[in-house]
């Protein structure tokens, strides 16, 4: 009964957050100098044409009313209009959510799974041969910025040897051999980092595990190696990096932006990156909302996620 | 034959700052059903000796030497995979010092036991569980079948070394190793703990191996002692007999400087001096360089064990009729006795 009660309690908290990062974000956007219409109009507009393009979508009102009238269009579901493109806010995203998904989603299903195993197996041969080998790649993956690592995996596979197309996205159903070809770079260049880092903090959480009297018990009672690494140490070693892996999911994101650039990928990453070039206050506030949602919801699974694996965390 | 017969065993640490020789040639026996403890101050090789039985030794520990015989079988040739499916859990078990980090903290304790006990035997998963309920049960734990399906985290210190002791008992083994299972206790769940021990050893028999500091707990728990020094068994008598008549300096002292009930704290002698580090240390016996016995020929010769009585035995050069002497006048006519000593036990001891 108490989780479903903390469940509720944690997504009430939630209205609170999102709240001040749209407060945020709209001071932040209107901060900047220029507006969308000036960014719009190109480099000499007549004066009139920007009065009357600033009069139709309110930019020359008061601040504090543009806040309220935003926020109040937002309570009603409404996340605004794009000003460049004039097409509602959610219908753009809607449009950009697949690649997006797409793109994290194998990232992620690619990166936790080999981290968790590469981490659990240099520390099973702590100090050894794969030990090392697997530390130094990931140093070597953690300390290779990504967008580094995409546009040399472009000019290595797409210019040199001309195996994988450089940039573009297909969506799967159109044509999965093509969609899968071009996801191949972008993926690699997104999970190399997630896994980098979640290798290393897998190892040191299970090296440090491993040293505890519980695996002490676990040999002197003659249990097989293996399953003292996967039933009793991992186990363990999974709490600290629970919260680790949600809060990638935040990374994951920053990832996005810079990798769909570099890969051409029509995605909210790149939806939002060009928004903020031409000050599109909806897109801006659009994102940055969804991307908050998105995170707080990584937190809450994480913490969530603690209660089944901790028998010692009790919520109420 | 004996249940446990160890020879000459060592167990040395190759670290950066040299070799540590922890235990440096130990040699003693467990008959079956028979509590033996092993007692001696902290860095003494108590611990690591009993760890070596069961191969226990990570790196950078190794047993470099030594004979093991358990039951017959040689464990010192024992591979891993022996080892690990023929003894460790099953033949021999472990109660170790820590009730509250020895248990994993994310299972049941039932499941732990039953682990063990599936693993060991052919029972099926519920067999198992029931068999853990049962020795919950044994060892003292009220509720055992809601008990069992508690973590850790929801136990006292004292009823977690209760589960650890059932969890020892899981498999009947022959012998049980108990390495310092009170010290991390409060002193009145001390004393049901080794009530325990005792019960057990009543009621099934097994042969127990007492590791502890403590001569209190010995008296209570031991058959027999051995007392321990910087890696080696020092003196090795029943009870009883070293109680009233300990033979070896270092036991003497060991024994003035413990509480007893005829005894006030103001009547203590702590023994001086700290022991001097198993990577470099004193040549021949090793105790005396806080000997208050020490003479000249104590450096040149590592002194044997000597039996002094009926299952009596310690090592020192005292008790060897070449060097027998008044004590303590010892250093003021020693360079006269030097010269003659020296070379009627050459013979003796050098091989």
């Amino acid at each position: 009964m108490s989780i479903y009660r903390y469940s509720a309690r944690r997504i009430l908290q939630i209205i609170p957050v999102l709240l001040g990062v749209f407060s945020l974000t709209f001071v932040m956007v209107h901060a900047l100098p220029g507006n969308p219409v000036r960014i719009y109009l190109g480099l000499n507009p007549s004066q009139s044409l920007e009065q009357e393009l600033l009069a139709e979508y309110g930019f020359n009102q008061p601040l504090w009313k543009q806040y309220l009238d935003y926020l109040w269009r937002l309570l009603h579901g409404n996340i605004g209009e794009s000003f460049v493109r004039k097409e509602p806010v959610s219908e753009l995203m809607l449009a950009r959510l697949g690649p997006t998904v797409t793109l994290m989603g194998l990232s992620y299903a690619i990166a936790l799974p080999s981290a968790l195993l590469l981490g659990v197996y240099a520390a099973a041969t702590h100090n050894e041969l794969g030990d090392h080998v697997s530390r130094f790649f990931g140093l070597a993956g953690l300390s290779t910025p990504n967008f580094w690592l995409g546009l040399m995996l472009i000019f290595i596979m797409a210019y040199q040897f001309d195996v994988l197309p450089a940039s573009g996205y297909v969506p799967f159903t159109q044509d999965p051999v093509a969609s899968i070809k071009h996801l191949i770079l972008p993926v690699i260049t997104l999970a190399t980092a997630q896994t980098a880092t979640l290798m290393r903090m897998t190892r040191s959480s299970m090296v440090e595990e491993l040293s505890k009297d519980y695996v002490q018990t676990a040999r002197a009672y003659g249990l097989p190696e293996r399953r003292i690494l996967l039933k009793h140490a991992f186990r363990n070693a999974l709490l600290p990096l629970v919260t680790i892996i949600g809060l990638q999911l935040s990374f994951l994101l920053d990832g996005s932006v810079v990798i769909e650039q570099i890969f051409a990928i029509p995605g909210m990453g790149r939806l939002g990156y060009n928004g903020l070039l031409q000050q599109d206050y909806g897109v801006i506030i659009g994102l940055n909302i969804f991307f908050a949602i998105l995170f707080l919801i990584g937190v809450l699974i994480t913490d969530l996620a603690y209660a089944y694996i901790d028998p010692r965390i009790r919520y109420d | 034959m004996s249940l446990l017969e160890v020879s000459d065993l060592r167990t040395y640490f190759y670290t950066e700052a040299g070799i540590v020789r922890a235990v440096d040639g130990v040699d003693f026996e467990v008959e079956a059903g028979e509590s033996l403890g092993l007692v001696g101050e902290s860095g003494a090789g108590k611990s690591v000796t009993v760890k070596s039985l069961l191969g226990l030794i990570d790196v950078p520990g190794k047993v470099v030497d030594g004979e093991i015989y358990f039951d017959g079988q040689a464990l010192h040739e024992m591979s891993e995979q022996e080892l690990r499916q023929n003894v460790r859990g099953s033949d021999i078990s472990f109660v170790f010092q820590d009730p509250m980090s020895a248990l994993n903290p994310v299972h049941t304790v039932g499941s732990q036991i039953a682990e063990v006990v599936e693993y060991h035997t052919d029972r099926t998963e519920a067999e198992a569980w029931e068999r853990a309920v049962t020795l919950l049960d044994d060892v003292g734990i009220p509720d055992a079948e809601q008990r069992a399906d508690q973590y850790p985290h929801e136990f006292s210190g004292g009823m977690r070394q209760r589960v650890l002791i059932a969890m020892a008992l899981s498999c009947d083994p022959k012998l049980i190793i108990a390495d310092e299972p009170t010290t991390a206790l409060d002193v009145t769940i001390q004393a049901q703990i080794i009530e325990l021990f005792e019960e057990i050893q009543e009621k099934y028999g097994t042969a127990i191996v007492y590791v502890t500091h403590d001569l209190g707990v010995v008296r209570e728990v031991c058959d027999r002692v051995a007392v321990m020094y910087l890696g080696k068994i020092v003196e090795s008598a029943p009870y009883d007999e070293l109680y009233q008549d300990p033979h070896h300096p270092y036991t003497q002292m060991l024994m003035r400087s413990v509480v007893t009930p005829d005894r006030d704290v103001s009547e203590l002698e702590p023994i001086q001096g700290t022991m001097p580090s198993a990577v470099d240390p004193p040549s021949g016996c090793r105790f005396r360089t806080r000997c208050p016995r020490e003479f000249d020929e104590c450096g040149r010769y590592e002194p044997p064990r000597i039996q002094v009585g009926e299952n009596h035995d310690s090592a020192c050069l005292l008790h060897d009729e070449q060097f027998e002497r008044e004590e303590p006048a010892l250093h003021l006519d020693s360079g006269a006795a030097e010269t003659d000593s020296t070379s009627g036990s050459r013979g003796a001891y050098d091989e």
